[in-house]
């Protein structure tokens, strides 16, 4: 009998990273959906459950950040797993707001691969 | 408050400003700077630097260790005799980009003051500012200058530029 699979929602804006990390995830045995802005992450969210959700923090109109405070905020989503995947790099001020968010992990791009399937897998075993 | 103890802590401040105290509150500061630093670049979105320069001058600011960055001159057709660097428009961020630092290379510039993320973002979607202001404010941190950035009040309620504050180092309310 075939075990089910974690499944994994990952939010960017740009198509070309959105495909590309989510080949790097099927690719380590899990399903993976894609949603190209916040918004859309946040509809996929209150329809269907994920083990973790790979966040992108600049995007258009809603900003990744936004998107994890409402997930916060909404009973049903509280305790979503949420991981932040973003070309920010974080001053002091940015890293204590994010930790408020408490994201399971902060992994900056561009990615390496074999560290980035290391840390998914961790969080998701 | 005493913004030079928090800039002698801190690489980027942003100080949010009212409109109507807007000219008022930016000569403040910079009567401040001068005296705290020989070599300042000054990044102008919205005013030619000319303009800038003379109203500097007008309220007392020494500006003999200012250079200025004008993006503006060449988009609207205004004079540019004045010593400035030039660039094309406040549009083409890597043009900027390329400015910045080599003003910071070239002329050794201590502290870069961009006025301001408002007038940035008339020419800029906001994603793709914030995604320029942060490269950049990693590219400037990595060469130990410090940054000052300027934006409207009414702008820092736009979601993206609220983001601002999870890069720069502190954001100032200074009327």
């Amino acid at each position: 009998m075939n075990a089910v699979k974690k499944r994994v929602l990952v939010v960017d804006d740009e198509e070309d990273i959105r495909n590309s990390i989510s080949y790097i995830v099927e690719k380590e045995g899990y399903e993976v959906k894609n949603a190209g802005s916040a918004k859309e992450a946040l509809d996929i969210l209150k329809k269907e459950k994920f083990d973790l959700v790979l966040m992108d923090i600049f995007m258009p109109y809603v900003s990744g950040r936004e998107a994890v405070e409402e997930i916060r905020n909404t009973e049903k989503l509280k305790n979503q797993k949420v991981a932040f995947l973003t070309v920010a790099q974080l001053s002091e001020q940015g890293r204590k707001i994010i930790k408020k968010l408490k994201p399971v992990d902060y992994i900056t791009k561009p990615i390496k691969i074999k560290d980035f399937a290391r840390r998914l897998n961790k969080i998701l075993h | 408050m005493d913004f030079k103890q928090e800039l002698a802590k801190k690489d980027s401040l942003v100080f949010i400003l009212e409109g109507f105290r807007y000219v008022s509150k930016i000569v403040e500061i910079n009567q401040e700077i001068s005296k705290e630093f020989k070599r300042i670049c000054y990044v102008s979105f919205t005013k030619p630097a000319k303009r800038v320069a003379q109203e500097l001058l007008n309220s007392g600011v020494d500006i003999s260790g200012y250079s200025f960055i004008d993006c503006i001159s060449e988009e609207i057709g205004e004079d540019k005799r004045f010593g400035a660097t030039y660039l094309t428009s406040p549009k083409y961020l890597e043009e900027l980009s390329s400015a910045v630092i080599g003003n910071i290379m070239q002329k050794n510039s201590q502290i870069v003051i961009f006025d301001s993320i408002s007038g940035l973002l008339i020419y800029n979607e906001e994603l793709n500012a914030m995604k320029f202001l942060n490269a950049l404010t990693q590219a400037i941190g990595k060469n130990k200058r410090k940054m000052i950035f300027f934006v409207l009040e009414e702008d820092m309620r736009k979601s993206l530029l609220k983001d601002i504050e999870l890069f720069a180092d502190k954001i100032i309310g200074y009327g």
